[in-house]
């Protein structure tokens, strides 16, 4: 135990402090292969098949690609943030959200991954599913009404027995875990490529398509816009361990934006040929009984890798912000997982939950953009984003300007679109609504920092680094800290 | 009773985990306030010249399969 607390206190520290310079050692390739591996996940593998279940081979590649790159391409600037500072997301958020702001985004993006591990792990309990069918087990856990429930919450304890243990025991998974996920990848690509399937793909039609054609690819759009801004939370994690800016911002850029999207291009291709939304039941058809049968168990081992990772990364932010609490109170946070579990309702309605990402981040990908580049122009004040009482207080720890934001936000994106419903006006067809929500975002944030809300620390941006040069006695000795 | 604020009482915290890491984050900042940010570190707008290139390609291509 003590060598498991050590780890994670040293985590939580290294999630904490702002990277010095000898933490600094990730060049272009490195963040490339990190952001990757990382990236590559249950969540793309779904985004793909709803995808390839509502638009033909064609199509679903540009869907796809544009819905993934476009996103990312508007919030990649704020990695130079990042980056420059050497500092983790949260901390990062404060100067635009506010202390207890930020504090509100990261029990937002808390509940959210509380989803993603939802969704990883009925992904692996489906696939067990299959397995059990294959098997010939009693009907209990050959049948997805009770067999996906029950492997998933067994799968929900065995994660997190293994990251209660620390980041060792990760570790040791991961060996496992990463290569299935890669090796799940190519082998699917691989039967695609070099099977009998390239051919037939052009004649495919698309499973569950809606009325029109404009309909299916704008909710298809939406669907890879809201994975696409799903990675404003991550975007810090690598970042700021680079060697330099334009590095992270460029591998930033490919790696979540440009190849994360090929696990999304392939699952929306083996939809197409497999006439299912479900990775688990691709395999058989697509790979065979044998071929899909180690499918399953790479789709599996994967799935729990990711909720793994997901896990870990959420007990560490918590502890990060509240490092008086214990490691299992911390990981206790994760539990209510289990009642996303209990059956396929949470899982089936993904296309709900990426467009409520969608909107969430895309507002938010808007206020910090504005807020770094066109009302501070780049002039942070580092010390004040660590002194809780400092300069990005603004009212009792919220930034107005980014409420106001959040509020023109609602008012976009649900007038273009409702994702619950799929109820949709007219101009959500041409512009979907995660785009245009986020310049909604980014011009009301800067009009009211600039205009309605005028806080010091917004006005005069080229004087917020005067304090940031005084030491912490002077601030002290002024009763500023 | 003294009115310390929250940072100045971490970095006195009875509780060493606390104190080591604010007295670290003390530093840290402390050697970037001093020495600031090398300003050839920074990206330049030539350095987006890649990315603008692919993400125009990727839109043309979004558009010819819609045409």
């Amino acid at each position: 135990m003590p060598k498991q607390s050590s780890a994670v206190t040293n985590d939580v520290a290294f999630g904490f402090l702002p990277t010095d310079k000898k933490g600094r050692i990730f060049g272009f390739t490195d963040l490339i292969l990190v952001q990757v591996v990382v990236g590559l996940s249950a969540f793309g593998l779904l985004t793909g098949a709803y995808t390839g279940s509502m638009l033909g081979s064609s199509q679903s590649f540009a869907a796809t690609l544009f819905g993934n790159a476009f996103p990312m391409f508007l919030i990649a600037p704020i990695i130079l943030f990042f980056a420059r500072y050497g500092i983790d997301t949260f901390v990062g958020f404060r100067s635009s959200l506010g202390y207890k702001g930020a504090n509100v985004f990261f029990f937002v993006f808390l509940i959210l991954t509380l989803g993603y591990i939802a969704i990883a792990l009925f992904m692996a309990g489906e696939a067990l599913v299959e397995l059990a069918v294959w098997l010939n087990m009693p009907s209990f856990f050959a049948s997805p009404g009770t067999g996906t429930p029950f492997f998933s919450i067994s799968l929900f304890a065995v994660t997190f027995l293994i990251t209660v243990r620390g980041p060792a025991a990760i570790r040791k998974f991961n060996l496992f875990a990463v290569p299935a996920f890669i090796l799940f990848l190519v082998g699917l690509i691989a039967i695609i490529v070099f099977g009998q399937h390239i051919p037939a793909l052009n004649s495919l039609l698309p499973v569950e398509p809606f009325e029109t054609n404009s309909r299916s690819l704008a909710i298809a759009l939406e669907i890879n816009i809201g994975l696409g801004f799903s990675w404003l939370p991550y975007l810090g994690q690598y970042s700021r361990l680079a060697k330099n800016e334009k590095h992270a911002f460029k591998a930033g850029f490919y790696s979540y934006g440009v190849i994360v999207s090929l696990a999304a291009i392939v699952a929306a291709l083996s939809t197409l040929i497999a006439g299912s939304l479900s990775p688990a039941s691709w395999m058989m058809p697509i790979a065979g009984p044998y071929a899909g049968l180690i499918g399953l168990l790479l789709l599996t081992v994967a799935n729990v890798g990711a909720a793994i990772f997901l896990m870990y990364s959420q007990t560490v932010s918590f502890k990060t912000l509240y490092p008086k609490k214990t490691w299992l109170f911390s990981m206790g946070t994760t539990i209510p997982t289990v009642f996303l579990l209990l059956s396929a309702t949470f899982y089936n309605a993904f296309g709900s939950f990426i467009a409520v990402i969608s909107f969430i981040m895309a507002s938010l990908g808007g206020i910090i953009i504005s807020d770094y580049f066109f009302v501070k122009k780049q002039k942070i004040s580092l010390r004040h984003l660590y002194d809780t009482e400092g300069n990005y207080t603004y009212w009792k720890g919220i930034n107005p300007s980014a409420l106001v934001a959040i509020a023109v936000s609602i008012l976009v994106y649900w007038g273009l679109y409702n994702p619950l419903t799929f109820n949709s006006s007219n101009l959500f067809l041409y512009m979907s609504a995660g785009i245009p929500t986020y310049f909604a975002a980014l011009i009301s944030y800067y009009v009211s920092a600039k205009y309605i809300f005028k806080y010091e620390v917004d006005q005069v941006s080229n004087t917020v680094d005067a304090p940031a040069q005084e030491t912490a006695t002077t601030l002290i000795s002024k009763g500023e800290i | 009773m003294e009115n310390r604020s929250k940072y100045e009482q971490n970095l006195q915290s009875d509780d060493p985990f606390i104190r080591n890491m604010y007295e670290d984050l003390e530093k840290r900042i402390q050697v970037y306030e001093n020495n600031g940010n090398d300003k050839s570190e920074h990206a330049q707008w030539k350095d987006a010249a890649g990315v603008i290139i692919v993400m125009s390609m990727i839109t043309l291509f979004l558009a010819a399969t819609l045409i």
